[in-house]
């Protein structure tokens, strides 16, 4: 909302404010201010001049060569306005080369300059209002009456320069009252103690001298009838009807002052009309009284697909909730919100009705949100406008109508359905409590001082509480409690002006978070072997997730996603893992990512038990994935594998840091086993499965003893676009892994015997597992003498077959009670060797 | 010619492209039938010797034809492609059971995101305040977003946060305040919590918006808590962050669910930045969280935890923090 300096000054006095102190009064005492702009500067360097000859430009028809005289001496300006043609003897607005003009309204400023134009030397500039920032008129150069003398400055004539107050509408959101120059006038009166110039207030009616005044208005008897059907969300309907009216243009004070709030400008009746609104902040709407039938303005509900065209010459059907003012014949405005066309004030208008109203802030609002419709009066009454404030618009609309057209005038009394007038507001307080609730030790005669300036009622008490007269402009919602009252004190106060205060609270250790510890440690030790923590959006795309596998089953979708790409909720952080690698890929080429983050479902498996969020509304999993990027040849790779192949070496070496980092975090040994032949369709699956973009021959469950917490494989190359890496993603469940943690850290003797050792070399088909040798090798054993079994090396090649490969392994033997003797050891030897060679396995000579 | 030519034509090379088990194959086969001298691209050129009043459906059968067929030989063309290379990734079989794998994988220290590191931070300095911190889900109740917070359904307030949905009527939280309520009804008072998370506002992205972006809410709630309390801890808060002593301003600012509510500012590079909402808690949203206002009072504040990072590591463009970017997240160690 704008709000423009010289229009708060006709209502007080604040000379001494300059710029941004002016901005950081109003910023920390009553709503925040976007911007402080001078507006009209131009005008400040403009003189009059007379136009001495004007000549059409010998070759171009649109420009004309005018010899105007500036007082002293005649000059040549080329100009292009058209109504300059027949202004011979005219007086006009005239920069001289060094000044700055805004061309045609231009955002920035241009210098004028002494120019060569189609042949002709053009000293100085013949300036439009909209070149001087007066009003967005750039047709025509600015023509000044008669009474304005050449070398004059243009100021003395159109006034001076003026500065917009650009104020953040959020910060208003609440006061009503506020959306408007009288209101902010009573404000800065308020917070600096100036005088006001003009009491708008003694015209609200929510008290008898006010009545009477309304009652002033007009006399005679209407033409025009007014009703509000009960619960139809109109609270109050007045109508004036003015006669004698004509709709010439407005003056250029007045269009000067509708350009600096931004509004638009049409003629003098509904300028007037807009003009009320940001002056007083009551809207109102002039309607022509010959198109309205029956002479009757009747506020009731609009009947379902009833039509209506608007002013915006839109037409709508409307909706039962709609309130419509309707004539004889239909709805002639969308009350609260915008005036019909037909019933318009129009050239021919020489008769109008002035309708100023009150109507149902929640019903204003659905209006507007219905029809996509916001209007400076929806605006207003949406935030909730006291219905005592309708006698303003219609005051101030004959006060200056009059003003300008002494030929206007009211053609009777006002005419005014008043279904319910709004109850006195009063706000018990105790001036304790608002030293306690500041922590500031004000003086009774200040707090009540402050609220005085404020318009509140101050003179009702009882013992130590008054009762509080909340003032009719702030009691439609915005002051009910004590509270909303320390609000005002303080802020008038200064916050600035409140010591800081340490509070005396009993000093309790706060609880801990076990998962959000996990989460820091694990993020500790990632960063520290080298990956790097991204953070990515909560949502994926339906289309590409089910390309990568994911069903869309359960999971939480979006009504007003931003695209297509983000039309989903996440349900795993794969996809965006996968598109952050292909974007790091066309820089990087060995790289690992991770991501803390959380996955949404639309319901959670019935046994799994959620961390902190009772009644979440959807299921939320917190997940950790990683990522890894190392270069595709894979002997490249090698040096990092030892012992072994070169075969796998970027998944091995994810695969270890994930076991490597939940040991150390979590004491938890990790380990990979296949994916169920059948996926599980369970919500809680859906995680967990094997999908579409893993490379079949290098993925696995990650599992703590038999609990899937998570996947790792390798990304299949052609789900990925222009990556040349190999790439290995893991996904991890976090709050599993946490559940696990094993908790006894009990400690275990030293073992006191030396441990034994032997090596066995096995040969066996190369797609055979390991972890088959290795059962293999404990079933043969006593389980309280292998101490542990160490991979030494893994072989391919010469001399074995093409299809084979040889494991050998490091047996670690030990007895709690004795050191194994050779005799021992022969014995658990050849029972090794018996066991492996019972199966397809060969023992390698 | 006739309609069964094209028939016929479309019985063969359907045949013949599903029979094709190469990549290579397919590819003449496919040259042979829509190419410059394929056969339906011949039948099309040879339309002069159909009847005349049969010309205009022929063409158009024979170019639905191939269009049909462009389309079977490439969705034959994936098939085949991801067969070739499922041939190719069988070559890869690794023995996932295989316990190798040395480290590192990488080369020297990776870092953590500048969020969780400010985040951090800050859960850090108000542990030692004695605050606990807490969480709530992202997708969350119109009942703990705005009801709770007394922002009823039809209050203008509404407009101020543009607001995600989903389907199924539910909401992505706009702020953190919607755990004030879950917090109020799971803990009794007295209570100190902060809980920093992720919001979403549905925003068009430049440089300065996100739709995503984090906050941290913090709440106290004790018998007679004032206004030079809240100021007391954010200057606390502000001091450990920065470092140092902080110039701030606090201003009127309007919150349904703080009264008094203030907009806190700090002078940042010479000029006031909007960096913390705070007040004192409503007396109603006391009450929807089941504690007597009578009683009990505190103060409530949403810190930007992204605005906060992108003036301390002098952040250009916020969509940076979400975007994954190798680039951008290795300056942080």
């Amino acid at each position: 909302m704008k709000i423009s300096r010289r229009w708060l000054e006709d209502y007080v006095e604040f000379d001494t404010l300059e710029g941004s102190d002016f901005a950081e009064l109003i910023t920390t005492r009553v709503a925040e201010v976007d911007a402080y702009e001078v507006v009209g500067q131009p005008a400040a360097q403009a003189i009059v001049v007379d136009i001495v000859s004007v000549k059409p430009h010998p070759d171009k028809e649109k420009l004309s060569v005018v010899v105007i005289n500036d007082g002293s001496q005649n000059i040549e300006v080329v100009c292009g306005a058209p109504n300059v043609r027949d202004a011979v003897n005219s007086k006009a607005a005239y920069v001289a080369p060094g000044g700055t003009i805004f061309p045609g309204g231009a955002e920035q400023g241009a210098q004028v300059e002494i120019r060569e134009v189609a042949g002709f030397k053009s000293c100085g500039v013949l300036a439009s209002e909209a070149d001087l920032q007066l009003s967005s008129a750039h047709e025509g150069v600015l023509l000044l009456d008669e009474s304005a003398r050449a070398g004059e400055r243009l100021e003395k004539y159109v006034g001076a320069s003026d500065a917009i107050i650009e104020i953040d509408n959020k910060s208003v959101t609440h006061r009503p009252d506020l959306w408007c120059h009288a209101g902010f006038a009573r404000e800065i009166a308020a917070v600096t103690g100036a005088k006001l110039k003009r009491e708008v207030d003694r015209w609200a009616d929510d008290n008898d001298d006010g009545a009477k005044l309304l009652a002033e208005l007009g006399s005679g008897s209407p033409d025009v009838r007014v009703e509000i059907e009960p619960g139809s969300g109109c609270r109050r309907f007045a109508a004036l009807e003015i006669e004698g009216v004509s709709t010439a243009s407005s003056p250029l004070w007045l269009r000067r002052r509708l350009f600096a709030v931004g509004a638009g400008v049409r003629n003098v009746l509904v300028d007037l009309s807009n003009y009320v609104m940001h002056d007083i902040g009551q809207p109102n709407h002039a309607y022509d009284a010959s198109f309205v039938k029956d002479g009757l303005l009747k506020a009731r509900r609009a009947k379902a697909g009833e039509r209506f065209v608007g002013l915006d010459e839109i037409e709508r059907e409307l909706d039962a909730e709609d309130i419509v003012i309707a004539d004889g014949s239909g709805a002639v405005a969308l009350g609260g919100v915008i005036g019909g066309l037909g019933s318009a004030v129009k050239a021919s208008t020489s008769k109008l009705i002035l309708e100023s109203a009150n109507f149902d802030p929640v019903l204003v609002r659905k209006t507007t949100k219905r029809y996509g419709l916001r209007t400076d009066a929806s605006n207003r009454f949406e935030k909730s406008q006291s219905a005592y404030s309708v006698p303003l618009a219609l005051q101030r609309y004959v006060e200056l109508l009059t003003e300008l057209h002494p030929e206007a005038k009211p053609a009777a009394k006002v005419v005014d359905c008043f279904l319910e007038r709004p109850r006195s507001v009063q706000v018990p307080l105790k001036l304790d409590f608002v030293r306690s609730r500041l922590g500031a030790d004000l003086g009774d005669e200040k707090i009540c001082g402050i609220l005085s300036s404020l318009r509140f009622g101050m003179d009702s008490r009882q013992n130590d509480e008054y009762l509080v007269d909340v003032p009719y402009f702030r009691a439609t919602r915005d002051i009910s409690i004590a509270e909303d009252l320390v609000e005002e004190v303080g802020r008038v106060y200064g916050y600035e002006n409140i010591p800081e205060q340490a509070p005396l609270i009993e000093s309790a250790a706060p609880q801990s978070d076990p998962l959000r510890q996990l989460e820091h440690t694990l993020r500790d030790k990632l960063s520290a072997s080298g990956f790097y923590e991204i953070s990515l959006y909560s949502f994926m795309g339906g289309k590409r997730a089910q390309e990568l596998g994911y069903s869309t089953q359960n999971t939480v979708a979006l009504a007003n996603p931003v695209s297509s790409e983000h039309d989903l909720m996440r349900s795993t952080l794969i996809p965006g893992l996968l598109a952050a690698v292909e974007r790091n890929s066309r820089y990087f080429e060995r790289f690992g990512l991770f991501e803390f983050g959380r996955s949404y479902e639309a319901q959670a498996s019935g046994d799994y038990k959620q961390h902190s969020q009772e009644s979440s509304p959807t299921f939320e999993r917190r997940l950790m994935a990683i990522a890894l990027s190392a270069p595709r040849d894979e002997l490249q790779e090698s040096s990092m594998l030892r012992p072994g192949t070169a075969q796998g070496a970027a998944w091995y070496t994810l695969r270890r840091e994930l076991e490597d980092l939940l040991w150390g975090a979590l004491g938890i040994k990790l380990s990979a086993g296949e994916f169920p032949a059948q996926p599980q369709e369970s919500p809680a699956s859906t995680w967990c499965d094997a999908r579409t973009w893993m490379h079949p021959f290098r993925r696995a469950l990650l599992l703590l003893g038999d609990t899937p917490c998570g996947i790792i494989s390798e990304v299949r190359p052609d789900v990925l676009d222009d990556v040349s890496t190999r790439v290995i993603c893991a996904e991890l469940d976090v709050e599993r892994l946490l559940a696990a943690r094993v908790g006894n850290d009990d400690f275990t003797p030293i073992p006191k015997y030396p441990d034994s050792f032997f090596e066995v070399s096995v040969v066996m088909p190369r797609t055979r597992r390991f972890e088959e040798l290795d059962e293999l090798v404990r079933g043969a054993v006593d389980e309280g003498l292998l101490r542990g079994i160490e991979l030494l090396g893994l072989y391919e090649g010469e001399p074995l077959a093409e299809d084979e490969k040889s494991i050998s392994i490091k047996l670690l033997l030990g007895a709690p009670d004795r050191t194994l003797g050779g005799e021992e050891l022969k014995t658990i030897q050849d029972s090794v060797v018996a066991a492996v060679e019972s199966g397809p396995f060969a023992l390698r000579s | 010619m006739t309609k069964e030519t094209v028939e016929e034509l479309r019985r063969t090379s359907i045949a013949s492209i599903e029979a094709a088990d190469s990549l290579d194959q397919l590819d003449s086969i496919r040259r042979g039938i829509v190419g410059k001298k394929g056969s339906v691209t011949q039948l099309l050129k040879g339309m002069g010797s159909a009847a005349p009043e049969l010309r205009k459906e022929l063409g158009s059968l024979i170019n639905e034809l191939k269009k049909e067929l462009e389309q079977l030989a490439e969705s034959r063309r994936e098939q085949l492609a991801r067969a070739a290379m499922d041939e190719r990734l069988a070559e890869e079989w690794i023995d996932i059971s295989l316990p190798v794998g040395a480290k590192p994988a990488l080369a020297g220290r990776g870092g953590i995101h500048p969020l969780t590191r400010v985040q951090r931070e800050l859960e850090h300095i108000f542990r030692g305040l004695g605050f606990t911190v807490v969480d709530g889900p992202e997708v969350e109740t119109d009942y703990c977003n705005f009801e709770a917070l007394n922002i009823p359904d039809t209050h203008p307030a509404r407009d101020m946060q543009d607001t995600f949905f989903t389907t199924c009527g539910h909401l992505l939280r706009t702020h953190t305040s919607s755990i004030q309520v879950r917090s109020l009804q799971r803990l009794s008072p007295p209570l100190r919590i902060v809980a920093p998370g992720r919001c979403f506002r549905y925003e068009r992205l430049d440089a300065s918006h996100e739709h995503t972006f984090y906050q941290m809410e913090g709440m106290m709630i004790d018998r007679d808590v004032n206004v030079g309390h809240l100021i007391y801890f954010m200057r606390t808060l502000l001091r450990e962050i920065f470092g140092s002593e902080q110039k701030i301003r606090l201003r009127p600012g309007y919150f349904p669910f703080v009264e008094p509510g203030f907009e806190l500012d700090i002078w940042f590079q010479g000029r006031w930045l909007e960096l913390l909402p705070c007040g004192l808690v409503h007396p109603k949203v006391l009450e929807f969280g089941g504690i007597d206002p009578k009683e009990w009072n505190g103060f409530a504040f949403g810190l930007g935890l992204s605005r906060l990072v992108m003036s301390r590591f002098q952040i250009d463009d916020i969509r940076h923090l979400q975007s994954g970017d190798l680039r951008f997240a290795r300056q942080f160690r």
